[in-house]
């Protein structure tokens, strides 16, 4: 039996503070509600964040998400492996689009 | 003041080895009190930080699990005019804090943050993330009995990290 491919979908932090503890604490409680493996690996970094181009975080741990530092302008890949990939990729996507609530 | 001591994003004078309070609320008014105490605050700039603070944890709590809490203002600007570099204040507490944590659990290290703006911010709650995530930190947290050993404690995690 082969492995499902993985789901994939870019997505820009657009939000001024970047993915600071609130929106991290919001992303992490989304993608626990799916059973995938979900998961953010850094495209492109904005200016003044932490980490580099290919580093990632599971989406499901606030800690793993705050360490990214992600400032405003970064853009990442959402990444899922499992039966709810695509709906888990598709949710943490359009949050990360909706500038989790802030401006 | 040593500008050694000044030099340091958390400054002893900042760090609290036993906090008084049990509800966040204390913690942050008990910290908050140690930057005005310092001078690197004033008393109006306190009362900023307080309640956008607090407005901040309403919105959504800065318990960010493994027992730790980085309480910060809602917006930089919010403490921009008050605050001139990001100051960090340091609180533990052994019978821990309820911060409704993300995890569950109660808060045993509370990391105030006042800074100017997002990027500092970013870097703090960086940082903040990688001692919460050590999986020694439960054990360094237990050995800090003075604010000396709370500022040793950090400063060897992160290196001396000016602001």
């Amino acid at each position: 039996m082969s492995a499902p491919a993985a789901v994939r979908r870019t997505a820009q932090i657009l939000n001024a503070s970047g993915l600071h503890a609130r929106p991290a604490t919001q992303l992490a409680e989304l993608a626990r509600r799916y059973t995938a493996t979900l998961e953010l690996v850094v495209v492109e970094p904005g200016p003044g964040s932490g980490a580099a181009a290919g580093d990632q975080a599971s989406a499901k741990e606030v800690l793993d998400l705050i360490l990214l530092a992600l400032a405003k302008g970064s853009t990442v890949t959402v990444q899922g492996h499992g039966p709810d990939a695509a709906a888990g990729v598709a949710a943490v996507g359009e949050l990360i689009d909706r500038r989790f609530g802030e401006v | 003041m040593p500008a050694a001591s000044s030099n340091r994003l958390v400054r002893e004078v900042h760090c609290v080895a036993a906090l008084a309070g049990r509800t966040r609320e204390d913690a942050v008014l008990e910290l908050s009190q140690r930057f005005v105490d310092s001078g690197a605050l004033d008393e109006a700039g306190r009362q900023v930080l307080l309640e956008s603070v607090l407005r901040r944890e309403d919105a959504g709590t800065t318990g960010i699990g493994n027992g730790v809490a980085l309480p910060h203002p809602k917006a930089p600007e919010d403490v921009r005019g008050h605050v001139g570099e990001p100051l960090v204040a340091v609180g533990l507490s052994a019978e821990g804090i309820d911060f409704a944590a993300v995890d569950g659990g109660r808060v045993h290290a509370v990391f105030l943050v006042a800074a100017p703006d997002s990027p500092s911010y970013l870097a703090i709650a960086r940082r903040v993330a990688g001692l919460a995530r050590d999986r020694r930190w439960p054990k360094l947290l237990k050995q800090c009995r003075t604010p000396k050993d709370i500022r040793e404690l950090v400063e060897e995690a992160w290196g001396e990290v000016k602001p």
